[in-house]
């Protein structure tokens, strides 16, 4: 089996508030010093199902990545999970937070690196979080596409997912080739083990830019954005909490007496 | 943008024979905003017996209600789904769709986008109309709601899904005229590719997370899944639910379901109270329409204190024994 | 009067005296080469260098018996009658070499008769004494007093017996002789006397004859059944211990062995770390064998003591049954048979996983260990097996390492990012720039700038240095892990990973020397970088301080009121040697009251923190390693432990809590009461 995982390095999500800066005329945020980006947290647990397919089936894991050369950190923490290859796909004219844009780029690639049978995606970015690429990405590879899963294993027919609904799941069968995007509820994904985070610091990623993948250049031009961010803010939120003083014993008989009081 | 799509379309949903609080909710929005595009706002609605739910939706505010009885539609099923709003948009063009930011919601406008190529935000907190412009301006958390971005689009048709419970529904207008068409489409039962075989529904003991009056929640600092008993005697003291940060239930302190925030429940209980957590803007997103939100925390400069309206600084352990212990005193009496 | 010359049965004295002996060292010699070859199974590793500094070491170690008696001050009294023993039967093996083997063996005679063999058989005489007072006392114990350390075993009674009963034939073969000479004298002393009451009673010559050639032979016999019997029991300490002693690590007491980074793919597939004997160095295949098995470890380690599944002792005799059961087959030629074999593992096995995970690397185990036996190394090597190469480890270990792998930091949370570098606002600093021209860096460690408590106490150690007219610089938000619990859960590759990144953040800001706040930074910065190619100064900060008082940079004029005991860091006294300079910096506190604890110094007592344990939930003992300490704290009714660690100061504090004694005794880090002691500037 061949899987392609997509994945993304964004600025770690769990920075506090206090911490979180934006440039309000560029749009952009502004990195922390001192922390790390990391890769966003639903495409790592997209590896983590695609690392316990292998572990049962014979597979193939290929992890890519848009982002700058910086990125290519995050296609060493795929191959230290489990992925067998990684490539970074890192041109200026990839610059952009257009879903359409990156599903395109991303096509290009898996047009690239061939035959698959499962792309996998995470539900959503951590960091802008517009959740429509793998949809986007699975029309362009015109395969079917299960949102949301929990679970994947393999059956005669294909892929057998369990999805995530508010109060419960659902179990689908779906044919291969097909995209997959993946929640949270997968669960914790694993840490690398010590041959596998060697093993990728000693391999080469290779980079692709747009003349790499066939990308048509016009396409990716200013102007062909279906979504255009025009305003970034942070909210402003001050605080009107009220402290209560004194022991935890004390602190709790207050709240008791609040909480009755307003029930 | 010079386009000829038109009108405001909800993509609504039914429940039991009923169409759900959400799509009378965007039903209202919907309305505002083909109000002031100067456009009529749209209804569709799937399955068996959706035909006779086009009268009360039009006193809700839409315009046309268009319905299909196929039976194929009576589940959600992504394939079906995507296929039919497809061709419908094809057919009508609207400007504008929205849909709930709910199980349906939240798979189908992304696929929807994908195959239509037009323009979409999820999880909007708030909509609006560029009048000059005949834009719709979309306001979106990112960043775990660490920061809000405005956001349109420059396809048609513009799409965003909406959170339950942003929008209040309108009134019932008995005396508001409209049309309900059916869609005649015969639809092919092979163009189903992912099939649903079964569904599993997680059994929730006692008050429903969403519909609870008081959540009581734990993260990190709860330590154990132990731990998690002393708050559901709390929670069931208070008649409430428990509620989770996605960290207790990564860690298997509580099932899966219990998550609140950004990529788990929504709730707006009266009263919320957040323990050994910290605020998080992920999770707070999660809660921020609860009415009184009561924090324990051992950390004076967590977040969750920017939000709470009572704190506590300190541990938990030392808080939570008595606090149960008075309540049943109090409850007592 | 020499009983070679006479013939028994036909058979010349010499044949059975040579003949035995060459049987008897026949099987002596194939023991110990075949231990020689399962010692040679370890891989190798340098332990020749410096060796007249080694011998030296040895022979004194041995001959003082400074390696027993150290525990005498702590009120373990065997340690005198192991010097005894040791000393007394030393007397005897030099005897048998001289009087049974020149003498008799070789019939060199002359060597028998005068003032010289009176000199050997008084020595004798009174150290067979001591050596029969030892003997018995020490079955006493054994089998009345039964202390924790020694377990019931065949093996010891059995060489007790011999062991006397080669004291009782001395005395026999001696008395009849004197006796059968009719000589008189006062040297020596005791088998003189008993022959002058043989004589008195009028014991026939004959008696005392037949008496007299049995002895001898039965002596002779037994001490060639000892000679054997050693390298097959536990008392092959006697016979390794002295090279364990020899090949002991030199500068420091614990040493860990990092896993190789450059091992190409086929190589990791062999296997990280340690799992079976074939992982194991040479080294620590001699150290199972030069087990005395006296449980001194046991006796003091803080997992066992605490109620854990793990014991040292234990430890070590797991390691060595393994490798007595698999060693015949991996040297045996039966090719099969030996892949089949060096599959195996300990783990599991003979050493439980749980076991493992209990060890805090304290090395407190090593620190009392009579015979240098390295544990901590062993101990590591499995962690590094379970987590590099098959993936298993506690819950807390996993969330730890993934927190370092991702966000570079060892405590999750969101706590820990806020604060990172936060602390230098409160303490009005700046981070350090390139080319500011400071060339000194205070080292916080992530603990001291991510928790809470922590950031309070290098707070007050900023300010303590600012005082002292310090120039230092910080790296604030800036400042990465130095790897240290990455390190001692075994995931070395990451704290490989880190140390080189460290050393090139280190080099780009020109840093000359680093003051330390954590021991735990600080032993891997001092010890454990320079292997990675950086080797700057690194001090401690209480070494810092000590020199400033001791220069008078540095003066206290407010008395602390609170009687004081200071908790010694296992990582700064008994890793680093650093034990005197906190003391001599509380001692300038003026009017101080100052208690020591039982266990201080170089054998500090663990607050159960250490080796990656601030991350692993304790699995429940009879106790908490931080309760037992807290206990120690109490009895000397100090109101206050002091410390200078990040680790101790969280775990003391909760031991405090959780014991219900806030209000009675506090937990603080030296630079909070040395800057409560100072006047405000
Ligand atoms: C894309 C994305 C989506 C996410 N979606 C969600 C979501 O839907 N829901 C969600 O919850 N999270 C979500 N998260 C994760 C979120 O960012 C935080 O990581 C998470 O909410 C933190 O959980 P926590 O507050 O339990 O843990 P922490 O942030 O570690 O906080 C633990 C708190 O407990 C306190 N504490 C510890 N011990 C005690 C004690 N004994 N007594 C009192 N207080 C104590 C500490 O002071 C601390 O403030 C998401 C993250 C991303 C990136
Ligand atoms: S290092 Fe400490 S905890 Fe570990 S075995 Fe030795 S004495 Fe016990
Ligand atoms: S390891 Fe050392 S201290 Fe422990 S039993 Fe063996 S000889 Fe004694």
């Amino acid at each position: 089996m061949n899987i392609i995982v997509c994945v993304k390095q964004v600025q770690d999500p769990e920075i506090p508030p206090s911490k979180f800066k934006i440039d309000p005329e560029t749009k952009q945020v502004i990195p922390p010093a001192g922390v790390p980006p990391v890769i966003s947290v639903y495409d790592e647990r997209a590896l983590e199902a695609a690392c316990r397919l292998k572990d049962k089936y014979k597979a193939k894991i290929v992890a890519i990545t848009i982002g700058t050369d910086k990125a290519s950190e995050v296609i060493r923490h795929a191959i230290s999970m489990g992925a067998d290859d990684g490539y970074l796909l890192c041109d200026p004219a990839f610059e952009s937070k257009d879903s359409f844009k990156t599903a395109y780029i991303l096509s290009k690639a898996i047009e690239k690196i061939g035959a698959f049978d499962l792309v996998l995606c995470g539900r959503q970015a951590a960091d802008w979080g517009a959740g429509q690429v793998g949809s986007i990405l699975g029309e362009m590879l015109t395969v079917p596409v299960v949102s949301f899963a929990c679970d994947i294993d393999v059956v005669d027919t294909g892929l057998r997912v369990k999805r995530v609904v508010s109060d419960g799941y659902e179990i689908l069968e779906v044919p291969m080739p097909c995209l997959i995007t993946v929640s949270s509820e997968v669960g914790l994904p694993r840490l690398p083990s010590g041959m596998r985070i060697m093993l990728a610091r000693k391999k080469p990623i290779p980079v692709w830019k747009a003349t790499d993948i066939n990308i048509e250049h016009s396409l990716l031009e200013k102007g062909h954005e279906h979504t255009e961010i025009i305003g970034l803010v942070v909210p402003e939120r001050k605080s009107e909490c009220e402290i209560i003083k004194g022991t935890p014993k004390e602190a709790a008989y207050e709240i008791a007496e609040r909480l009755v009081s307003m029930l | 943008m010079e386009n000829n799509h038109r009108n405001v379309l909800v993509f609504g949903e039914v429940l039991m024979g009923k169409i759900v609080p959400i799509t009378l909710e965007l039903l209202a929005i919907g309305r505002r905003l083909a109000d002031d595009l100067g456009e009529e706002l749209y209804l569709m609605l799937l399955g068996e017996g959706t035909g006779r739910l086009g009268e009360e939706a039009i006193t809700f505010g839409a315009d046309q209600v268009y319905f299909s009885e196929e039976k194929l539609l009576n589940q959600y099923n992504s394939d079906l789904y995507t296929h039919v709003a497809d061709s419908f948009c094809r057919r009508v063009l609207p400007s504008v769709i929205l849909f709930g930011h709910t199980d349906i919601g939240c798979d189908l406008a992304p696929r929807l986008n994908g195959r239509i190529g037009g323009g979409l935000s999820i999880d909007c907190m708030d909509l609006s109309i560029d009048k000059e412009k005949k834009h719709l301006i979309m306001r979106r958390p990112v960043f775990g709601g660490n920061a809000i971005a405005t956001v349109i689009s420059n396809r048609v048709p513009q799409m965003a899904t909406i959170r339950p419970k942003t929008f209040q529904p309108l009134e019932k207008n008995l005396s508001r005229q409209g049309d309900v068409i059916p869609l005649e489409e015969k639809i092919d039962p092979s163009l189903i590719k992912a099939r649903v075989v079964n569904y599993i529904k997680e059994e929730v003991e006692g008050v429903k997370l969403e519909e609870a009056e008081v959540v009581v929640s734990g993260g990190r600092g709860i330590e154990d899944k132990k731990n998690f008993t002393l708050l559901k005697e709390l929670a069931d003291l208070l008649g409430g639910a428990i509620g989770a940060t996605r960290v207790a239930c990564d860690e298997g302190w509580v099932p899966a379901h219990l998550q609140i925030g950004q990529s788990g429940k929504v709730v707006s209980p009266k009263i919320y109270i957040a323990i050994g957590l910290s605020g998080a803007m992920a999770h707070i997103s999660g809660c921020l329409g609860s009415k009184y939100i009561v924090a324990i925390n051992k950390d004076s400069e967590a977040n969750i204190f920017n939000v709470a309206h009572l704190g506590f600084v300190g541990d938990w352990k030392e808080v939570l024994p008595p606090l149960i212990e008075r309540l049943r005193e109090l409850k007592g009496k | 009067m020499s009983l070679l010359n006479i013939s028994y049965l036909g058979i010349s004295g010499y044949v059975i005296f040579w003949g035995m002996f060459v049987i008897a060292l026949f099987l002596f010699s194939r023991r110990i080469y075949f231990l020689y070859k399962v010692i040679r199974l370890g891989k190798g590793e340098d332990r020749f260098d410096r060796i007249g500094e080694r011998i030296k070491y040895t022979l004194s170690t041995m001959f003082s018996q400074r390696c027993t008696l150290k525990s005498i001050k702590k009120g373990d009294l065997a340690g005198i009658g192991h010097a005894l023993l040791f000393w007394g039967f030393s007397c005897f093996f030099i005897s048998y070499i001289i009087l049974i083997g020149f003498a008799e063996g070789f019939g060199m005679q002359f060597l028998r008769g005068g003032t010289f063999e009176r000199a050997v058989f008084t020595v004798l005489d009174i150290a067979g004494l001591f050596v029969i007072f030892c003997i018995l006392w020490a079955a006493v114990r054994r089998y009345l007093i039964k202390p924790d350390r020694l377990e019931m075993s065949f093996e010891a009674g059995f060489i007790m017996s011999m062991v006397l009963s080669l004291m009782v034939l001395y005395y026999a073969i001696e008395s009849c002789r004197f006796a059968l000479m009719g000589e008189s004298s006062r040297w020596p002393p005791i088998s003189m006397a008993i022959a002058t009451y043989l004589l008195e009673k009028n014991v026939g010559q004959a008696t005392l004859w037949g008496v007299f050639v049995w002895s001898w032979w039965l002596h002779y016999i037994f001490i060639l059944v000892f000679m054997v019997y050693i390298p097959y029991s536990k008392h092959l300490h006697i016979l390794v211990s002295p090279f364990n002693l020899m090949f002991k690590p030199m500068d420091r007491k614990v040493l860990i062995e990092p896993v190789s980074s450059d091992m190409s793919e086929e190589e990791m597939v062999k296997g990280l770390g340690i799992s079976g004997i074939q992982d194991l160095k040479w080294k620590d295949i001699l150290d199972v064998f030069a087990c005395a098995k006296c449980g001194r470890c046991h006796i003091n380690c803080p997992a066992q003591l605490s109620g854990k599944i793990l014991s040292p002792r234990e430890f070590i005799k797991g390691i060595k049954e393994h490798t007595l059961e698999v060693a015949p087959l991996l040297l045996g030629q039966n090719g099969d048979k030996q892949k089949e074999e060096r599959g195996k593992t300990f783990i599991d096995g003979k050493v439980k996983e749980e076991e493992i995970w209990a060890c805090t690397t304290c090395g407190l185990c090593q620190e009392v260990c009579p015979v240098e036996i390295e544990h901590v190394r062993k101990l590591i090597g499995l962690r590094q097996n379970l987590v590099l190469e098959k993936n298993t480890m506690p819950e807390g270990i996993q969330n730890m390492l993934r927190n370092m792998q991702m966000r570079g930091n060892p405590w999750a949370g969101a706590q820990s990012l806020r604060l990172k570098g936060d602390w230098i606002n409160e303490a009005g600093m700046e981070p350090l720039k390139e080319g500011d021209g400071i060339s000194t860096l205070l080292w916080v460690g992530c603990t001291g700038s991510l928790i809470d408590r922590n950031v309070k106490a290098t707070i007050s150690l900023a300010e303590l240095l600012k005082r002292a007219g310090i120039k230092f610089g910080v790296l604030g938000e800036g400042e990465p892990c130095c790897g240290d619990p990455a390190r001692r859960a075994g995931y070395d590759f990451q704290f490989q990973i880190l140390a080189e990144e460290n050393r090139e953040i280190l080099r780009s800001y020109n840093i000359k020397e680093i003051i330390t706040s954590c021991p735990h930074c600080y032993n891997t910065l001092k010890n454990e970088y320079p292997l990675y190619g950086l080797d700057l100064k690194i001090i401690h900060y209480t070494e810092l301080l000590c020199d400033l008082v001791k220069r008078d940079k540095l003066s206290f004029s407010k008395t602390t009121g609170s009687l004081l005991t200071y908790h010694d860091p296992c990582y700064l006294s008994r890793y680093n040697g650093i034990y005197q300079e906190p003391r001599t910096v509380i001692g300038r506190i003026p009017d101080v009251r100052y208690k020591e604890m039982e266990r201080s110094c170089k054998e500090t007592f663990c607050c159960g923190g250490g080796g990656a344990h601030m991350w692993i939930e304790e699995k429940r003992g009879t106790t908490r390693i931080n309760h037992l300490r807290i206990e120690e704290v109490t009895k000397t009714g100090a109101n206050a432990v002091i410390t200078s660690c990040p680790y101790c100061l969280q775990m003391l504090e909760e031991g405090i809590e959780s014991k219900g004694l806030k209000g009675v005794l506090e937990a603080k880090e030296l630079s909070e009461v040395l800057l409560a002691a100072m006047e405000k500037t």
